[in-house]
């Protein structure tokens, strides 16, 4: 009852507004402006025979230009986007949700519990983030029961221990399996010998907003390497005023205490030789101030508490004989807690006090994996692998406390088991055949096949044309398939088959002149047998069916900058249109415009930095055939280094144009009257970090 | 509805307002960019293999067939050879530098240097497993797992800057010597 997923579609009329046209062509001048800027001559020229340079003086040279960890991205079978530690702390990002919303085509709602990603065009509200992969060092985060990709609070690692964060477009079943729809985001963690020693950062924000954390990392002589931390966030969060429910039974539609959010988190790794040890505890309390699921409006009571905790034992070899071995070996722990507290009335319709509602969802599996990788004939590189997960603690419970009274009691477990095979096979030396499939075999509906080919051709060195096509699946997750409530208001549906998503992508990647990378992709994708919760008309009640088919197509542009200096930008648009073929509509929280600027200017040397971020979205619909506004967002940081020693301080403003705007709600906000969620304005926040 | 129209028309001004000052920022830095010194990432690295070629000391047999020269082998597709081949002519030791390309690991064996950038796996892990044991110096670009492949020094790129590993290892196990100088500049294994 408490997770709904229900999305309706529905028709507006300006979905390609002619006016947001003008902002297109803004940007085509921008671009062509940029690509015809000229180049000047260097002040100080290099000398020209850099033979005659020692060792110490190259040393001290600035190259430009790609890095081979750049080049190799030209030769991925998808479009990749990577955002490091250094932007994330010159653009402030605060959590996962901040760094994925600078990216190209990217965009998050927030419906102040959770938030939501969209790719190419794809949010629905009520969708977990459900149809991405969201991966830590390789480690799967999306949970069995729901399926939801933790990425603002709850996400389980502090921001501040990310290395990169490496987003991968497209279909990935193939390699990963189930989520792998839409993107792969997978994140890299900071290493030991990264840290080198004790690092203590806290930081204060709007609505008393803190976080502090403590990390120690060290990497010996003897190749041991280990990294721990700790960290504690606390936010009282605002005052909210709800106009939709401006009347005395509701505080005149003011929420107090009532956004709070919470968590403690901890971290470890551990690594020797080839062996690595992580280890992920965090726990997340978040006050629901939206009345959501018809709770009591400005009861500070309801929340939510998401935990994620895992072990992750990776062994990682390489074979004289050029075999690449990886094995990985994990157990996970998730237990998410609703408390929502709900009006109870008596037979004659009277108020008779407040009941206390608790949703309870737990899942516990262990996983192992192996994958051998190997080049063959000098020409193929072949990766062959397997994995097994058991998902042996599936279990959902619903009861109202005071009577005690279940509605749900839910214990399941389920098995899957997959094989996976790629081959990389040089064609040509500018001409690369990447294909692989994967055969996932699920306990509760069997199996499922998942293909994807790509060729990538690089007529010159610098530059990569890519053709895509790839299928990919979710397995229906436990909510979907077992959820019901003794036929209250909810039924369950165990035949539900998986969906899938079939993608067609052209993608031209170019490195330029010297500091430019230029990005253009198109993309055409289907999905069908898409899992959506509906009313059956025979009962009343809500199911999930394997329903709706969406059609989508987009383009996306983007035109990055580096230089030597600490100069860095990047410049994105992107236009995209989902549908729903059951009903001609478009997609619900589908914004058709999406242009990003991202930009680094170094102030004083290499000591002060700031960080700008622009980003449009243009109106998108609501489930209740509505609209929310278009919106600029405006992010500014200013980012200190090195001015004492060993310190770090930075101060941003996020939304600096104090937009009031709204984000489309789910059906559980919809219920209550509430079809958008309003978000935050002007916020501030203060950040020191001191490694000794 | 004119209320509305106009709070649109206001948010596209902010916008174009804050693109057209993105866009001076990014000529300025341009601009600015001029005065740092930057140079292309090969030529730096061509000449950083030239500098190491003054620190290593090989045995008397390695130059046995044809004392007056010393012989750089590099693959046939090398990525870095328009740079590497500007080094052809200049002396080492005494001797002038040859840059030979070479087809097949066997021609790289008459060599007492070998370079290969990590573009040009597979054919790389073949010419290095050929030269175990060999006085040939082997330099790669950017290989991760080079010492395990036989290779002495690796080049690396951190940020806008250049850096090496040294294997001392299979330095020795081919009758090199590497000098205390270079070392002390590497980044040591392990760190």
């Amino acid at each position: 009852m408490m997770k709904f997923t229900c999305t309706r579609d529905v028709k507006t009329d300006f979905a390609f507004h002619p006016l947001i046209a003008k902002i297109f062509f803004g940007f085509l001048i921008c671009f062509c402006v940029l690509l015809l800027r000229i180049e000047r001559p260097a002040a100080a020229p290099p000398p020209q025979d850099l033979t005659e340079l020692s060792l110490q003086e190259l040393m001290n040279l600035s190259v430009y230009g790609a890095s081979k960890f750049e080049q190799k991205l030209l030769e991925a079978p998808a479009a990749v986007t990577i955002i490091n530690k250094n932007e994330i702390k010159k653009y402030g990002y605060r959590t996962l949700a901040d760094i994925l919303r600078s990216v190209r085509g990217f965009f998050v709602t927030n419906d102040r519990n959770y938030n939501y990603l969209g790719i190419r065009g794809f949010n629905r509200p009520g969708d977990y983030s459900t149809r991405i992969l969201l991966l830590i060092d390789g480690h799967r985060l999306n949970d069995p029961v729901y399926d939801q990709a933790p990425l603002g609070t709850d996400f389980p690692l502090d921001i501040d221990l990310i290395e990169r964060v490496e987003v991968i477009r497209g279909p990935s079943s193939s390699i990963y399996g189930t989520n792998a729809l839409l993107g792969v985001i997978n994140v890299i963690t900071r290493s030991g010998g990264g840290v080198k020693g004790l690092e203590m950062s806290g930081d204060a924000g709007s609505f008393n907003t803190y976080k502090g954390r403590g990390t120690y990392g060290q990497k010996w002589a003897n190749g041991a390497e280990a990294l721990v931390s700790g960290s504690y966030y606390s936010s009282q969060g605002p005052k909210l005023f709800f106009r939709e429910f401006d009347t005395p039974e509701k505080h005149q539609g003011i929420a107090r205490n009532c956004d709070y959010d919470q968590f403690y988190s901890a971290f470890g790794k551990l690594g020797y030789q080839d062996f690595t040890l992580t280890g992920v505890f965090h726990s997340r309390e978040k006050g629901i101030p939206t009345g959501a699921y018809d709770t009591v409006f400005g009861d500070p009571r309801n929340r939510t508490i998401d935990a994620r905790a895992y072990l992750d034992l990776r062994y990682n070899h390489t074979f004289a004989s050029d075999w690449q071995v990886l094995a990985r070996f994990s157990y996970d722990h998730y237990p998410y807690d609703g408390f929502y507290f709900i009006n109870r009335f008596d037979d004659a319709g009277n108020l008779t006090g407040i009941g206390e509602n608790r949703d309870i969802g737990r899942a516990d599996w262990w996983t192992g994996e192996l994958q051998v990788c190997r080049t063959l004939f000098n020409r193929h590189k072949v990766i062959l692998g397997t994995e097994y997960r058991d998902n042996f603690r599936l279990e959902q419970r619903n009861f109202d406390l005071t009577p005690m009274t279940s509605f749900l009691d839910d214990q399941r477990h389920s098995q899957v088991y997959a094989f996976y095979g790629q081959d990389e096979f040089t064609i040509l030396h500018n001409l690369k055949l990447n294909a692989g499939v994967r055969y996932d075999h699920y306990s509760s509906f069997g199996g499922n096949v998942s293909p994807r080919v790509a060729l990538i051709y690089s007529p010159i060195k610098t530059g990569a044309l890519k053709l895509l096509y790839g299928q990919a699946f979710r397995a229906p997750n436990a909510y979907e398939m077992f959820y019901q409530d003794g036929g209250v208001t909810a039924k369950s549906n165990p035949d539900l088959k998986p969906e899938r998503i079939q993608t067609y992508e052209v993608a031209w990647e170019q490195y330029f002149g010297k500091h430019y990378r230029l990005v253009a992709s198109g993309y055409y994708y289907r999905m069908r047998d898409l899992i959506t919760q509906q009313i059956d008309p025979a009962d009343g009640l809500t199911v999930f069916k394997n329903t709706d088919r969406i059609e989508a197509k987009g383009l996306e542009l983007e035109l990055g900058g580096k230089w030597a200096n600490g100069w860095e930008g990047r410049i994105s648009y992107a236009l995209q249109e989902a549908k729903n073929l059951q009903t001609g509509n478009l997609l619900s929280n589908s914004p058709a415009h999406l242009p990003k600027v991202n930009l680094i200017v170094p102030l004083y040397k290499n000591k002060l930095f700031s960080g700008l971020e622009v980003q449009y979205y243009s109106p998108r619909k609501t489930i209740d055939n509505s609209h929310v506004g278009d919106v600029v967002l405006v992010n500014l940081t200013l980012f200190n280094k090195n001015l004492v020693k060993g310190v770090e301080l930075s101060a941003s403003a996020y939304n600096l144009l104090n937009q009031r705007f709204r984000d489309p709600g789910g059906n559980e906000h919809l219920m209550v009257g509430l079809n958008s969620i309003i978000q935050d304005g002007i916020t501030f926040r203060v950040k020191l970090t001191y490694t000794y | 509805m004119s209320l509305t129209t106009s709070f649109f028309r206001q948010k596209r001004l902010c916008l174009s307002l804050l693109l057209v000052g993105w866009w001076l920022f990014f000529s300025l830095g341009a601009a600015v960019h001029a005065a740092a010194q930057e140079v292309s990432e090969t030529q730096v690295k061509a000449a950083f293999l030239y500098n190491f070629t003054k620190f290593v000391e090989w045995p008397p047999s390695a130059f046995a067939a044809n004392p007056g020269t010393i012989t750089l082998g590099i693959l046939e597709r090398e990525p870095l050879a328009p740079a590497l081949e500007a080094l052809q002519g200049k002396e080492v030791q005494g001797r002038k530098l040859v840059v030979k390309r070479c087809r097949h690991a066997q021609e790289l064996k008459t060599c007492q240097i070998f370079f290969a950038s990590a573009a040009e796996e597979p054919a790389l892990a073949a010419a290095m497993a050929a030269l175990k044991g060999l006085p040939v110096l082997i330099v790669t670009d950017e290989v991760d797992d080079f010492a395990r492949l036989g290779g002495m020094i690796n080049l690396i790129r951190q940020e806008d800057k250049i850096r090496f590993h040294i294997d001392v290892t299979n330095a020795r196990r081919s009758g090199l010597k590497i000098s205390s100088q270079l070392l002390k500049l590497a980044i040591l294994r392990g760190d």
